[in-house]
């Protein structure tokens, strides 16, 4: 037991290892924000594959040092199973299990035209109140 | 033996799923979970344990921040310690309940009275005392060219064994105090010798020093001249790189570059312990201004830098200790300041280069998905144009032989 106590303000170890987690998470890239035109976009995407998906992972097996193909003696690959059905299951679940939940803030251009008496009456105004709505992810 | 039909038990795909399932779920359910651990702060790693080994899995040698802390302790340009000495004094008379002003602190009234670089001069010496301080011998010529004032080197002596556990780097192990005093016994003997054993690099090493450590200091001998002075921490610098080549003469060279204590981090760590006695003899300027003042006129050294045996023999005065645990404590932060700063460098070096190389590798996979799909789509077009093309040009061709092969090209070989 030392007979000078380190003080508190010299026993921050801890301390340090939050602030560099702070740095790492400061300094990621962050995926940029999509424009409203590349949402819209999103209606000509193809939608998930497991078949390409998991053929994606397999043609990247050899970055991990996985072998690819048969293995010797004929046996069978069960890291490419094991892939396939990963992606399968991962895929399935989106497709039919996964729910979006979407959330509309106020402020939506709307305009409706009508007419009276008076004549053609044309009314434009924005959505005061925030909505809700569900997506789905395929 | 009658006869055993066996019992057909195929389970479907959604049996099989279900047992499948419960199986796994038991499995999850009986492995321990790892529980977030609260450790208290005084059973934690020490910050500058675990800024060292964060440097170490950076891959960078946190030797070079040992040699300029060093450089700063010891730089007779610089005034650091100077006012790490004035702030300690000034704690030790806080500690006391005396105030030398009402506006300003303690310190800052020393400050503005003693020279900024009052041990410019001493800092050579104060070296010397810390390599006699940590490998002895007691006395002996190497002891006296090193410290001559005898009464320096018999207080120094006393202080290196009774300050061998004054401070430490690393967390407060839980020792028996038999043991401690066993290794005061054996540190005694081995400094009365001048051989002392030290545990660097995991490997146990006698380290004895020269005849003449003066060579450390510029003096080669009455037939050498120096060609420039050598700075106090250039000489601490050679008798560490005088160590290193001791240890790797002595033992396998395999094991030199073993995680564990290198020597700089060992005479650092007693740099720290035995700092009280280095600056002891050299605090002449700051008491012969308090001796002026009338709240502090019969303050002497001796009341206020505490030797490190009178601390040990009554560990629990804070007054006694006031002095030491600030000083060891600013120069503690000091050195961790220095490391710190150097960490979150290289830290953020290798967090950008990180992130930039994954994000490009992203790119470049995108980018090939994206030339692959062209390609198909492109390749299949101009496939499509060519034979096209061709068909027209084999028609031509084949119009004039169309009385013996009749209407079309087909049969005709491409």
């Amino acid at each position: 037991m030392a007979l000078i106590v380190i003080k508190e303000e010299g026993n921050k170890s801890e301390e340090v290892a939050d602030f560099l987690l702070f740095l790492l998470r400061e300094n990621r890239i962050e995926f940029p924000k999509l424009s409203l035109f590349q949402i819209l976009l999103a209606k000509t995407r193809p939608g998930m594959s497991s078949e390409l998906i998991s053929s994606s992972i397999i043609s990247r097996f050899e970055e991990a040092g996985i072998p690819k193909g048969p293995l010797v003696g004929g046996a069978p690959n069960v890291m490419e199973n094991y892939t396939k059905i990963i992606a399968e299951e991962f895929v399935s679940a989106i497709q039919e299990d996964m729910r979006v939940d979407v959330a509309v803030d106020t402020g939506i251009t709307v305009q409706a035209s009508g007419g009276n008496a008076g004549g053609p009456v044309v009314a434009v105004g924005a959505s005061i109140a925030p909505h809700t709505g569900t997506g789905v992810a395929s | 033996m009658a006869f055993q039909p066996t019992v057909n038990a195929t389970l479907t795909a959604s049996q099989n799923e279900l047992t499948s399932k419960i199986g796994s779920m038991k499995n999850l359910l009986s492995l321990g979970f790892r529980i977030p651990k609260n450790v208290p702060k005084d059973q934690q790693i020490s910050t500058f344990d675990y800024l060292v080994k964060i440097l170490r899995l950076l891959g960078i040698d946190p030797q070079i921040v040992f040699l300029q802390f060093i450089d700063l302790i010891f730089d007779e340009a610089g005034n650091f310690l100077e006012n790490q000495v004035i702030t300690a004094v000034g704690a030790s008379l806080d500690a006391k309940g005396i105030k030398l002003s009402n506006e300003r602190s303690n310190a800052d009234v020393i400050a503005g009275a003693v020279p900024a670089t009052f041990l410019q001069t001493a800092k050579e010496a104060m070296a010397k005392q810390l390599v006699m301080m940590i490998f002895g011998p007691k006395d002996g010529s190497s002891s006296v060219s090193l410290v001559p004032d005898p009464e320096i080197r018999n207080r120094a002596f006393a202080d290196a064994v009774c300050g061998s556990n004054m401070f430490t780097l690393s967390n407060n192990p839980t020792v028996r105090n038999e043991d401690l005093e066993y290794n005061r016994v054996r540190l005694k003997e081995q400094l009365e010798k001048g051989e002392v054993q030290f545990e660097i690099n995991c490997q146990s090493v006698k380290i004895k020093l020269p005849k003449d450590p003066s060579v450390f200091f510029g003096s080669g001998g009455p037939n050498t001249q120096t060609s420039r002075p050598i700075t106090p921490a250039q000489s601490v610098n050679q008798v560490i790189n005088y160590v290193a080549n001791q240890t790797q003469n002595i033992n396998n060279e395999e094991n030199a570059k073993s995680a564990g204590k290198s020597f700089s981090e060992i005479l650092i760590g007693k740099l720290m312990s035995y700092i009280s006695t280095m600056v002891f003899p050299y605090v002449g300027p700051i008491f012969d201004f308090l001796a002026t003042q009338p709240e502090t006129s019969q303050l002497t050294p001796e009341n206020v830098l505490y030797n490190n045996c009178a601390i040990e023999s009554n560990p629990r005065n804070n007054e006694q200790k006031a002095f030491s645990s600030s000083l060891m404590n600013n120069i503690y932060i000091a050195l961790l300041r220095l490391l710190l700063l150097l960490v979150i460098r290289e830290f953020k070096k290798l967090v950008s280069n990180y992130f930039a190389t994954t994000a490009r590798e992203k790119a470049r996979r995108k980018g090939e998905k994206l030339r692959a799909k062209f390609s198909l789509m492109t390749g299949g077009l101009a496939n499509a144009a060519d034979a096209a093309r061709k068909a027209s040009r084999y028609a031509q061709a084949a119009r004039s032989l169309q009385s013996i092969l009749g209407s079309g090209t087909s049969g005709i070989p491409s």
